[in-house]
């Protein structure tokens, strides 16, 4: 298994596919069904491919795996370095997992320049399987900024009514944050003349270096997770962007934010993360309780949805800089569980959205007879988000609320209130579009095809929630090999 | 004058025989219909046998003419590039020039002897030589600019640029004759021995101070660099859009590739003063092209003040004046050439269907997705790639200039070089805006012919597989980078 470059080829294999769309004949009958399918089955491909690195993933090894390493610029020293670890892992099935979900559920409703739509997300799922397999910083930026220019695109031609504007706003701040982490790693790759990471982290930095370069990396990072003060972009993005678009931003972009803390910023920088943990935590509380709040304040769906998951990404730092065992695998899995869940409820989202030409939530109301499947899914799916035991929602809060109560009472006591108050608008939100009176009628339920989407959705979260060891135990000595160094 | 002179002149020889028997031929065969058709092809042909007789021909590192030019790697590299450059000028000004009607072999001939004097400028190595090869390629784009002689704009242009160049002539020759006057010599090696004698013994030291900062201030103002600009929106939104495209690329790596060459090796004792002094005007140009460009409404206007910015960019990777800041310098004016020259190509396909004009207004190219998706996802990649977003090579040029800047421990000005491309992405993400998120204004016409496809083919590739062969790239950089006297 070792010859064969797997990673490369999970990198590269939809880029190719995405050349392959951009080269059918346009005046062919078929070309739609064509384009299509081509997209599915490569995404699809890629996904068994993903499969068969889980299966030879070795559990019982702390190092990187899979590892492919060549000179890409030689005078530079920069390295086409390739690896994963258990956590890298998760991700990148999580990421093989929603493209094909992002393409099937746009089948029907992108008729617009399809072969550039469905182009964009094989190119998106390039970029993100780079970034979390990469293990050279400059090859991380690469695939790290890379992803801008497709959801770019995504956001802006596919989009709502006011997508330029919420197209904008995400280009430029995740740019912002991405050329301040450039300039760090141009700095820390001067400091050490290295940019590889296995041999990066054996070097010391001095704690000012250490403080300055945490804050370049933090600002790329906080963008993307997003953070409380860095996340207005967040919900124009979800609000305008079509329903795959929302389920790639919230099920894996939002990830890469959480990914870069744990692999570079925890390893890299030691020292200055100890010092700023407590001010990362004062930001995750904050984005947890006044988040919340917001949330709980809003009529449109997909903008609540948004600011859940900006709630939910305050745990997941919370549960990063808590630097404990239960923190970081409470994070890492709150991360997968949130990928599954927001990416479920964008959905569930997307499906009402077309339906009933609306977004708000008091538009809707009494779908429970009117759509019982529906019903049930999202059922699931909500209790999922307010981390009802026995779905993934509970495992990760759970994990990170005994991870940070290990640090400070008073921190695991104010992020409780999350949970409750995750509780209030999720439910408030099911209350509003389930029950109460029917404003439409003749609405026709999932059909199939549908139902095997959120059937898969709801396994896993559900699986997940109940064996979460399947997930863990693939990442377990990854964290473990975190809190050693 | 020797046999060896006339082998080592051969490219420019050849070039000007080439420009003489053009206009010879429009004079004699004026009524022959294809005469213009046949004149392209005269002009290709003498391009290309010069560009064979300055790679295989020219010894490197020679000098010729008692020491007026000297050759070696380091002007072939540019040389070479200018010969790309104008090949796909040339071919893009004859669909163009043909389609206003204005096509006449003069064109030829000016193109051709201005390519002459960028050749001299670039390899000379005496003042007499430089300052003529400096003024012929001027003189040459003063009627270029105002070609089309019965558009006011243009007509405004040439004088303005003519009255400016004039100026900026004058002040480079009076800085020219105050350093001749005090090292008694025109040879630029000989003055260098000259100046470090004068530094060692404290003599003269002011004088030449003067003569060399209007040196540069002349300089400056061919590349138009803050705040030697103002002329540049004019006279690139009068000009001929095929000749806007020459003007921001051709002359423009001439003149660096002598400011490189001049302040490295004649100029290199007074690195102290010309630091500072690059540094100011590569600040105030980034800042003040990114800026001004954001409210730009014509693309060529918009172009030329991100090529104001571009240029700041590059002083970074000359003023740090170590070898990766003249590498970066060489890389960075190489894709710039490359992406611009795409962007132009893309620009010069669009015409408005009612009255058949040549779009300019950024607001007018609406709708383009619609008409030919090919066409503007070439042109958003370019501006992508221009804007310096990974992995499109934009980024690399971007990227080496940076590390130039970090590796002398400029930590400001490579903030403020981050910022400011941070502004220019937002400027270029505009027309993205426009051609692919806007409703459609007016009708495109397109008018994409197979050459100009191809360059826009060539161009995109380039800028998207950079990254696979950039090493060699930068192999070829590496060995022609190394000054010589």
């Amino acid at each position: 298994m070792t010859n064969i470059p797997i990673l490369s080829l999970l990198i590269f294999f939809p880029f190719i596919g995405s050349l392959i769309i951009l080269l059918i004949n346009k005046n062919d009958q078929s070309y739609e069904r064509k384009v299509k399918e081509i997209g599915l089955w490569v995404s699809i491909t890629n996904f068994l491919l993903s499969l068969i690195l889980l299966y030879s993933f070795d559990k019982t090894e702390s190092q990187f795996q899979f590892i492919e390493n060549f000179k890409l610029i030689n005078d530079l020293g920069i390295y086409y370095y390739l690896g994963i670890d258990g956590i890298s892992l998760s991700f990148i099935l999580l990421t093989t997992l929603l493209v094909p979900i992002c393409i099937i559920t746009s089948w029907n409703k992108i008729s617009k320049n399809i072969s550039y739509f469905v182009a964009s997300f094989l190119i998106i799922e390039c970029f993100l399987i780079g970034v979390f397999s990469s293990l050279d910083l400059f090859i991380f930026y690469i695939f790290f900024e890379g992803s801008l220019i497709p959801l770019f695109l995504i956001i802006g031609i596919w989009g709502g009514s006011n997508r330029v504007y919420a197209s904008y706003k995400f280009f430029l701040f995740t740019i912002f944050g991405s050329l301040l982490m450039l300039l760090g790693i141009l700095t820390l790759y001067f400091y050490s003349g290295t940019s590889q990471l296995t041999l990066l982290i054996n070097t010391n930095i001095p704690f000012i270096l250490q403080i300055w370069l945490f804050l370049s990396f933090f600002a790329s990072f906080a963008i993307k997770i997003p953070m409380w003060p860095f996340h207005t972009w967040l919900p124009d993005a979800h609000v305008e962007a079509p329903t795959a678009g929302s389920v790639i931003l919230a099920g894996v972009i939002l990830k890469l934010g959480g990914y870069g803390f744990l692999r570079f910023s925890l390893p890299l920088f030691p020292e200055a993360s100890e010092f700023f943990a407590p001010f990362i935590f004062i930001l995750s509380l904050i984005a947890i309780i006044y988040i919340s709040l917001v949330a709980l304040a809003q009529t449109n769906i997909k903008k609540l949805i948004a600011y859940s998951s900006v709630a939910h990404m305050g745990f997941v730092t919370i549960g990063i800089f808590s630097r404990n065992l239960e923190g970081l695998q409470g994070s890492v899995f709150q991360m997968i569980s949130h990928g599954l869940i927001s990416a479920a409820l964008f959905l569930s989202a997307g499906f009402l959205i077309d339906r009933m030409k609306t977004k708000n939530i008091d538009n809707f109301g009494g779908l429970w007879n009117q759509m019982p499947i529906f019903s049930v899914f999202f059922m699931v799916y909500c209790l999922g988000a307010i981390s009802f035991p026995g779905t993934t929602g509970f495992i990760g809060e759970f994990l990170i609320l005994l991870g940070a109560f290990k640090i400070n009472f008073l921190i695991s006591f104010i992020a409780a209130f999350g949970v409750i108050l995750s509780a209030c608008y999720v439910l408030w939100l099911y209350n509003r579009v389930c029950f109460g009176n029917n404003n439409f009628k003749g609405i026709s339920d999932l059909n199939t095809q549908d139902m095997l989407v959120f059937l898969i959705f709801l396994l896993l979260i559900v699986i997940l929630g109940i064996y979460p060891n399947f997930l863990i135990s693939f990442y377990e000595l990854s964290t473990n090999m975190l809190i050693v160094n | 004058m020797l046999l060896s002179d006339i082998k080592l002149f051969s490219p420019e020889i050849i070039l000007i025989l080439g420009a003489i028997f053009i206009l010879l031929y429009g004079i004699f065969f004026k009524k022959d219909k294809n005469s213009n058709k046949k004149i392209l092809y005269i002009s290709l042909i003498s391009l290309i046998a010069s560009f064979y007789c300055s790679i295989y021909v020219v010894d490197i590192e020679t000098n010729s003419f008692n020491n007026l030019l000297n050759n070696n790697l380091y002007t072939l590299f540019f040389k070479i590039l200018v010969f790309f450059g104008t090949i796909v000028i040339i071919y893009i000004s004859y669909d163009y020039l043909k389609d206003l009607s204005i096509i006449t072999p003069e064109f030829f001939f000016l193109i051709l002897l201005s390519l002459v004097g960028i050749l001299v400028l670039i390899s000379s190595r005496n003042i007499i030589s430089m300052y003529l090869g400096l003024e012929l390629q001027s003189v040459c784009l003063y009627i270029l600019a105002s070609y089309r002689k019965y558009d006011i704009k243009s007509s405004e242009a040439g004088v303005k640029y003519f009255i400016i160049g004039a100026l900026s002539s004058g002040i480079l020759l009076y800085g020219l004759s105050i350093i001749y006057a005090f090292t008694n010599s025109t040879d630029f090696y000989e003055i260098s021995k000259s100046i470090n004698l004068s530094l060692q013994s404290n003599e003269n030291f002011l004088i030449i101070n003067i003569g060399f900062i209007l040196i540069l201030c002349g300089l400056f103002f061919k590349i138009a660099v803050v705040p030697f600009h103002m002329w540049a929106p004019d006279v690139y939104e009068g000009s001929p859009t095929s000749i806007t495209a020459f003007f921001t690329t051709i002359p423009k790596i001439g003149v660096i590739a002598f400011l490189m060459k001049f302040l490295n090796t004649t100029f290199e004792s007074y690195s102290d003063a010309w630091f500072q002094i690059l540094y100011l005007v590569s600040v105030i140009s980034m800042i003040l092209g990114s800026i001004a460009a954001v409210n730009q409404s014509n693309i060529k206007r918009l172009l030329a003040y991100s090529s104001i910015s571009h240029m700041g960019f590059i002083l970074i990777g000359i003023l740090t004046a170590n070898h990766i800041g003249i590498k970066s310098v060489q890389l960075y004016i190489s894709i710039y050439m490359v992406n611009v020259l795409g962007i132009f190509t893309c620009i010069l396909c669009l015409k408005n269907k009612i009255n058949g004009y040549y779009l300019e207004d950024i607001k007018n190219f609406s709708g383009l997705l619609k008409k030919n998706p090919f066409l503007s996802f070439s042109f958003a990649i370019l501006l992508f790639s221009l804007a310096g977003i990974p992995p499109l090579s934009g980024f690399f040029g971007k990227l080496y200039i940076l590390i130039s800047a970090i590796e002398s421990k400029l930590y400001v000005l490579s903030v403020i070089a981050v910022l400011t491309s941070i502004i220019s992405a937002f400027y270029y993400l505009r027309i993205i805006k426009v051609i692919f998120f806007d409703e459609p204004i007016n009708d495109i016409y397109i008018n994409i012919t197979a050459i100009s496809r191809l360059i826009i083919f060539i161009t995109l590739i380039i800028s998207i597989f950079l990254i696979i062969f950039l090493s060699d790239f930068l192999e070829i950089i590496n060995t022609t980078a190394l000054i010589n006297n």
